[in-house]
């Protein structure tokens, strides 16, 4: 029988009382409830001493998968440190008996404002996550940079009563951040002085350049008389490259205009400006011009869009080998409407595959400028802006049937 | 038991209590001859002492259902090794019965399909289904009866029971009476009955989750890696030596995906030597598991709960019939105070109601009002009924 209910009946029941048949029955059914209240407690017990191991063992892998992969310090709602763990040993170079029981701001960072730490404290003590970037100060003062989290550890109340903060030691990506950004700052500025240079060269260039030309018209003034057809001819040659010589420089100086200029956006209408352009170069060379689809009204830049068909569409001219040229320019949306796409097409000579890429270099003619005077700066031109602009040019082509030029430029 | 008569509908009670080896020394009979005649016996004395065949022959034309149990309940008391008759005549209604017998488990899903597909639908209130305990797979038994079942019709029941000892259940058909392998169902119809239910646990999960890793249909072999036995075992302490009875402290919270309401799962058999356990259900390799705990106090307010929700407050009073189905897990917890449980449920709907049922390997109805239902372990599932004029 249960100890306590014998020492009750003992106690409290005459003898007479607990002798009597119904009385044993009633302390029998007590009895098994008492035995089977002392089961359930044994198996409560166990229950909660097992599932507590349990629960404390998947805490520990987490506790343990963190320890390893992070700086954590835990502080109370002093900002007293209360913890530190091994890798923020291994990196501040503190021992813990230098940090537990200090202050956090042991490892603020003269470089942050009070601010900013006030920011922070603002944030976690009314129970909030902070997440940021901050340095911090090693023991030897020195700093290193990290990712932060600050979790603030509630109460019952909802109360932050201890912060738990976890970094990540960032110092070499900052390094390689503010190398990158050294970087990009001397690329641009030796871009600008390349510019610039491009510029001052082409225009220094011109002033001998048409001083030669002049010369050169002085000399055949002076010596009419006494030259003969051979000289004049090759005082023709020489102003002729000097021609020659003038448009190179030219090219340079427009090719180094490229997202030099600044200019304003407009509203395009794009088959309008194509007709424009056909009837400033010249609509008597072209037997048949045709716009295929429907064009677009864009809001661009308009000189890039004359910059890029006026390229695009002298050449078709200028290289073509039939008695009748035809010109066809083509639109389309691709890439699920998120680039135009335009296709100027000839019946010009068309092109080696091999040449497909060379033709868009600087300076890279494909004929002889004795046979056909270029400076190999237009289609360079073309390429530039269109890639200033997010798109891409290829060419298509077939051998004495056409060229078809195509270019995306973004929405 | 004086007869209802105040009542629209019309019940009465008989119970008998037996001998050790079944024997009922003296058959009373009921003073109208009933529509339905419901049973709920100990498996003893539902096959020795000849009561439900006194009763085909004397009420040749009522319809006869019932099951063996784990516990019976009559009105607010809970027996064992007892049989509980309940008869009921409706004044309007009608019933319908069928059967279906299932040979091996794996056919529960079809059964289930087919035995609803039996009944004609149109008019059709409510399916009120009973099932062997232990040779079909209740969820797939269940998924079948939802596959078949019009949206309007809703269906509880329950599985039958073997005391603690999970060897031999059986259902009690309308003709050949005490079986095992079948699954019998009455469908209710008629314009003036009304049909309801309520449905809750009162359990609580607690610990880690955990994964079930090796297991085919309701049968579990591996928890995170580990023999499903063991674990059991390591948390039943001195008790594993009852298992499988005392598994059914530990349900499992069953969850095969994170956005989906949890099941009870709760163990009928184990087999030592595969170090596996046979659950009342399905458990899909994959899906979540958290063991559940309850105390008594939890449990009989889950089934004052389930009272509360089967019927609306002003509706209570109407109620004069009420079949209530417990899982054989909350009377292993309840044990000497678990008739408390059932006053609970009458307390709700009051004096006029006549209370019969007993406690199952697992119960049948759907979670919410109107929602598919599903099979439980550890609940009170309660089914009312009444008519009006």
């Amino acid at each position: 029988m249960n100890r306590l209910l014998k020492r009750q009946i003992k106690k409290y029941l005459p003898d007479d009382v607990a002798n009597s048949k119904d009385t044993k029955a009633f302390i029998n059914s007590v009895n098994e409830a008492y035995s089977s209240f002392t089961e359930d407690y044994n198996q409560l017990e166990r229950t909660l001493e097992l599932s507590a191991k349990e629960s404390f063992t998947e805490l520990s892998y987490f506790k343990d998968a963190l320890n390893s992969s992070a700086i954590v310090t835990i502080s109370d709602y002093n900002s007293n440190v209360r913890f530190v763990n091994d890798q923020f040993i291994a990196i501040t170079g503190f021992t813990r008996e230098e940090v537990i029981g200090q202050s956090h701001h042991l490892l603020n960072s003269p470089d942050h404002s009070k601010d900013f730490y006030n920011v922070i404290w603002k944030q976690i003590s009314s129970g909030n996550i902070w997440k940021g970037e901050m340095k911090n100060l090693k023991k030897d003062r020195s700093e290193y940079w990290a990712k932060v989290t600050i979790v603030p550890l509630k109460n019952s109340q909802g109360d932050p009563i201890q912060y738990l903060t976890i970094m990540n030691d960032i110092s070499k990506e900052k390094e390689a951040e503010a190398e990158i950004k050294d970087y990009a700052k001397s690329l641009e500025s030796k871009n600008k002085e390349l510019d610039q240079f491009a510029y001052i060269v082409s225009h220094d260039l011109k002033a001998p350049l048409r001083a030669i030309n002049n010369l050169s018209e002085w000399i055949e003034e002076d010596l009419e008389d006494i030259v003969d057809e051979d000289t004049k001819k090759n005082l023709e040659l020489l102003r002729g490259r000097v021609h020659r010589m003038e448009n190179l420089i030219n090219g340079i100086l427009e090719f180094s205009r490229v997202g030099r200029q600044e200019t304003n956006n407009e509203k395009i209408d794009m088959s309008k400006l194509l007709n424009e352009i056909v009837d400033s170069i010249g609509s008597d060379k072209i037997a048949k011009f045709t716009i295929k689809d429907e064009m677009p009204t864009l809001i661009a830049e308009k000189i890039l869009f004359e910059q890029i068909f006026s390229n695009l569409i002298s050449n078709a001219i200028k290289y073509n080998d039939k008695d009748e040229i035809e010109i066809c320019v083509s639109y389309s949306m691709s890439n699920n409407d998120k680039f135009h796409t335009f296709g100027i097409k000839d019946n010009g000579p068309g092109i080696e595959e091999e040449y497909f890429n060379s033709i868009f270099v600087i300076f890279q003619t494909l004929q002889p400028r004795d046979k056909i005077e270029s400076t190999g700066v237009g289609l360079a031109i073309v390429k530039k802006i269109i890639e200033d602009s997010g798109g891409r040019i290829w060419v298509e082509s077939e051998i004495s049937t056409g060229s078809t030029f195509y270019f995306t430029l973004p929405v | 038991m004086v007869p209802k008569n105040l009542n629209i509908m019309k019940t009465e009670q008989l119970i008998f209590k037996s001998t050790d080896n079944g024997v009922i020394k003296e058959i009373k009979n009921f003073s109208f001859s009933p529509d339905l005649l419901l049973f709920f016996g100990s498996p003893t004395i539902l096959k020795n002492s000849g009561v439900i065949e006194h009763f085909r022959k004397e009420y040749p034309k009522s319809i006869i259902n019932g099951c063996s149990t784990a516990g019976e309940i009559g009105d607010v008391n809970v027996y064992d090794n007892t049989l509980i008759a309940t008869a009921v005549e409706f004044s309007s209604s009608t019933i319908i019965y069928n059967s279906i017998h299932i040979d091996v488990v794996e056919e529960s899903r079809t059964a289930g399909k087919e035995l609803i597909q039996k009944f004609d639908f149109n008019g059709l209130k409510h399916i009120f289904v009973l099932s062997d305990g232990l040779n079909v797979n209740g969820s797939e038994l269940v998924a079948g009866i939802r596959e078949a079942l019009p949206r309007k019709v809703n269906v509880t029941g329950g599985l039958a029971g073997d005391g603690a000892d999970f060897n031999n259940t059986y259902v009690i058909g309308n003709q050949n009476l005490v079986q095992s392998k079948i699954v019998t169902a009455l469908g209710f119809y008629g314009d003036n009955i009304k049909i309801s239910y309520g449905s809750l646990g009162g359990w609580d999960s607690f610990g880690i989750e955990r994964q079930v890793t090796k297991a085919e249909a309701n049968v579990l072999y591996e928890i995170d890696n580990m023999p499903a036995l063991e674990l059991y075992e390591s948390f039943l302490g001195d008790k594993a030596k009852d298992l499988p009875a005392s598994g059914l402290l530990f349900p499992l919270s069953l969850r095969t995906s994170a956005d989906e309401e949890p099941v009870v799962r709760t163990i009928l058999a184990i087999d030592r030597d595969a170090q596996s356990l046979t659950f009342a259900g399905d458990l899909p390799e994959g899906s979540s598991v958290k063991f559940m705990k309850a105390n008594v106090d939890r449990l009989i307010d889950g089934a004052e709960a389930a009272a509360n929700a089967s019927v609306k407050p002003l509706e209570r009073k109407d109620v004069e019939f009420a079949i209530l189905i417990s899982c054989v897990g909350r009377k292993l917890v309840l044990k000497q105070i678990v008739e408390e449980e059932v006053e609970a449920v009458k307390d709700v709907f009051g004096e006029q109601v006549t209370l019969t049922g007993f406690y199952s390997y697992g119960e049948i109805a759907p979670f919410l009002k109107d929602a598919v239902c599903e099979l439980h372990n550890q609940t009170m599932t309660i089914t009312t009924f009444s008519e009006s004029e």
